[in-house]
């Protein structure tokens, strides 16, 4: 049975002034739900429940083994996550939340709540339309819903060239006698194509976002791109594939490694998810410190702490070998 | 770095010796690099949907890797054999290739020099190739982290290992697999483009492709939408041929069946491509024709088993459909926002890239725009490409999106760019050669096996 939750923003105050707002806020939960509110993301709007491994973030752990949440960054933004309060809601529970603006940094932020079915931890996304306040630049809070962007872009040359395509497309169908319908779509395709591929050209993405999947690349292979080099330490910094070897040549067969990350600092985070996944099966833990015994990665400063290897990164230790 | 594109090749030589099996060598004057890029993708769907579904009894996985490469040998050895005629000369060819390969070079390199291949490659599809080199039977329930969606088919997993049976954690294999189905895919389209007599629509519909940001980009990140698509499109190109008739349209139907037997290896949604390919070869099999019978057949052999062990376990997909269907006012509430959220996605600006400058989950609506046009607004050729599969899987998409309780406009941007690389083969090709109209014969004679 999955759960199904509605929320329901009661009251706002209304034209205030000034920084010191206190926002109520009244959920009812229909059935189990997460409750999440997350600063510092202008644009922020869907959160993901990952996996096992996540344990909490920002030194707040839900009730819920194994849940946690990966917001998708906003447009353009890092990632800057913080969770305020997060606790399980039981099914017909309705809760009064003041969240105090002044705590939020200017600009917007986003209060969701994640409906998160027991049995279905493991994968599932279980997401549900976000409602919340936004604090604006002023500090006024206001509804917060997703965003209609519709007259917040500049979408007239879009539109524009989405009518002449489909006007050419209405003056091929005409179905005109001679060869003018195959020059005019030849025209189009070859006019197309070749206006791509210089904007392509033009104006390429930096190598790391081309080769994380997510900018343009260029339309050749650029020459000062080179072929050799390690493309894991471009996106995660010196030390990650010294890292990720040690820990490959430390660990058992069938071990489960745990790597250990500061949650608030979303480049070493990164790279710890990237470990995680790459020595799977391993334990991802979003914290400052290691808890468990072991062996541990651990991403970021290790101190004086005795290791088994180190890297620029981090280090491999074994849980028990720390020092607490 | 330098194991990969080994690798890249064997996957390759093994994909098309797989595929000469199913499509018989060249046709005279058939354009050859057309016919690679098919068999190539014939090959590759196979094996994935064989093994796949050979899979689900757990066998250690260098016996089946053996049968795979020796069956590749086999259809080799028949190619090589094959009298295959003369082709359309060396320089139609390389007139054809050349910009092709040369436009393909990003995509392959970044596979090899890349590093790390995205979000899903490493949730989704490297604890499956872990999995399948474990041996044993595949776990579609459990999954630990950090295996994301284990009822997800194996098709690419068991590709990743044709090409390198011990690929090692980070290993460029898996990226290179998927980029290496896109300039396979450009190549098909110009086998399409000559099917529907119009060489150059096809080449120009293929420059397209790869003009495109969004397929380069994706292609070589491990992810499974690049050759979900280039199956569709074969999908296409085979069902078009069957409809021609003879000695065509028989390999033409072996080549759908293949193909989506394939798009159900690879993808979850690739079952609405095998559904669409099963519903459209049964007119032909109920006329008696025999290779559409046993194209039929070998679909149901290979993607049958599959669904029966998909079918015992229930996605979020399905739960968050449990969850909808037991709230109708969500429901509603839901379907209401789609027309804004919708018109939202009509007028992103990143448009005119055809992908946002910031992430690849955006919409591209020029390129919406001409692919729907070739689905709908454009006349229907007698040779046009069959895009119903595309079709069923729009809508069938659609309908996923609607219904689901992730954020709806999120849940539209990601599907909209997923969907845009998965249907733009089939469909630009499709618009190309519809706005083409036909101004070359294609090929009539038929090359041999012995």
């Amino acid at each position: 049975m999955i759960p199904l939750l509605a929320a329901l923003l009661l009251a706002l105050p209304a034209g205030c002034g000034g920084r010191k707002h206190r926002v109520p806020l009244e959920v009812e939960v229909l059935d189990r739900g997460l409750l999440v509110a997350v600063t510092g993301l202008p644009d922020a709007h869907l959160h993901m429940v990952l996996g096992r491994p996540f344990r909490g973030r920002g030194g707040i752990r839900p009730d819920m083994p194994g849940v946690a949440f990966e917001l998708l960054p906003p447009r353009g933004g890092a990632p800057e996550l913080k969770v305020l309060r997060a606790g399980r809601l039981p099914a017909g529970k309705r809760v009064e939340l003041d969240l105090e603006a002044e705590r939020l940094q200017p600009g917007a932020w986003v209060l969701q709540v994640v409906a998160t079915p027991e049995d279905e931890l493991r994968n599932a996304l279980a997401t549900s339309r976000p409602v919340g306040v936004r604090v604006d630049e002023e500090g006024r809070p206001e509804l917060w819903s997703p965003p209609g962007r519709t007259l917040e872009r500049s979408w007239t040359g879009l539109l524009l060239l989405v009518g002449v395509l489909l006007a050419g497309c209405l003056v091929a169908r005409l179905r005109w006698p001679g060869p003018l319908p195959r020059r005019l779509g030849l025209g189009l395709l070859a006019a197309l194509t070749g206006g791509l591929l210089l904007l392509r050209h033009l104006d390429p993405d930096p190598r790391e976002r081309v080769e994380a999947g997510f900018g343009h690349p260029p339309v050749l292979w650029r020459s000062d791109w080179t072929l050799g080099g390690d493309g894991w330490e471009r996106l995660h910094g010196p030390g990650f594939r010294e890292l990720l070897e040690a820990a490959l040549r430390l660990r058992q067969p069938g071990q489960v490694v745990q790597v250990t990350a500061p949650p608030a600092r979303p480049g070493k985070l990164a790279a710890a998810v990237s470990l995680a996944r790459l020595l799977a099966p391993a334990e991802l833990v979003l914290e400052e410190e290691a808890r468990s015994p072991g062996l541990t990665v651990v991403v970021g400063d290790v101190g004086d702490e005795e290791a088994l290897a180190r890297s620029p990164l981090g280090a491999v230790v074994r849980g028990e070998d720390r020092d607490r | 770095m330098m194991a990969a594109p080994g690798a890249g090749l064997l996957l390759a030589a093994t994909a098309v010796g797989l595929g000469a099996l199913v499509l018989g060598p060249p046709r005279n004057g058939e354009l050859r690099a057309g016919w690679a890029g098919a068999a190539f993708v014939a090959g590759a769907a196979l094996a994935a949907a064989v093994l796949n579904v050979v899979g689900l009894l757990g066998p250690p996985h260098l016996p089946v890797l053996l049968a795979a490469w020796g069956a590749a040998a086999w259809g080799w050895g028949r190619l090589l054999r094959a009298r295959t005629g003369a082709g359309p000369g060396l320089r139609v060819e390389a007139a054809c290739t050349l910009p092709v390969l040369a436009l393909s070079t990003p995509a392959l390199l970044l596979a090899v020099a890349g590093p790390s291949g995205a979000y899903d490659w490493h949730g989704l599809w490297w604890p499956k190739v872990l999995e399948v080199a474990r041996g044993g039977a595949p776990d579609l329930t459990g999954g630990t982290f950090p295996h994301m969606h284990p009822e997800y088919p194996r098709g690419l997993a068991w590709l990743t290992l044709l090409a390198c049976p011990d690929p090692t954690p980070g290993s460029q294999v898996g990226r290179l697999v998927t980029a290496l189905f896109l300039p396979a895919a450009a190549l098909l389209m110009l086998r399409g483009g000559e099917l529907a007599g119009a060489r150059t629509g096809g080449l120009l519909a293929a420059l397209l492709l790869l003009a495109l940001p969004g397929p380069v980009a994706q292609a070589p990140t491990g992810q499974a939408d690049v050759p979900l698509g280039a199956v569709l499109l074969l999908v296409g190109v085979g069902l078009t041929e069957l409809r021609a008739g003879g000695p065509q349209g028989a390999r033409g139907a072996l080549a759908a069946a293949a193909a989506a037997a394939g798009a159900a290896a690879f993808k979850e949604e690739g079952l609405v491509v095998a559904l669409a390919a099963g519903l459209l070869l049964v007119p032909a099999a109920l006329k008696g024709r025999l290779r559409a019978r046993t194209a039929l057949a070998l679909l149901l052999a290979v993607v049958g088993p599959w669904v029966w062990a998909r079918a015992g376990v229930q996605g979020p997909r399905a739960a968050a459909l449990e969850t909808l269907a037991a709230n109708p006012g969500m429901l509603a509430a839901r379907l209401a926002e789609l027309p804004g959220a919708l018109a939202d996605l009509l007028v992103e600006p990143g448009g005119l890239f055809l992908a946002d400058r910031e992430t690849v989950y955006e919409p591209s609506p020029v390129l919406w725009a001409l692919m729907l046009a070739g689905l709908v607004l454009l006349p229907r050729g007698r040779r046009a490409l069959v895009v119903v599969p595309a079709g069923l899987l729009l809508l069938a998409q659609g309908l996923a999106v609607a219904l689901t309780h992730m954020e709806l406009g999120h849940q539209l941007q990601s599907a909209g760019s997923r969907l845009a690389v998965q249907t733009a083969p089939l469909l630009l090709a499709a618009a190309a050669l519809r706005i083409l109209p036909r101004g070359r014969r294609e090929p009539e004679a038929e090359g041999t096996m012995p």
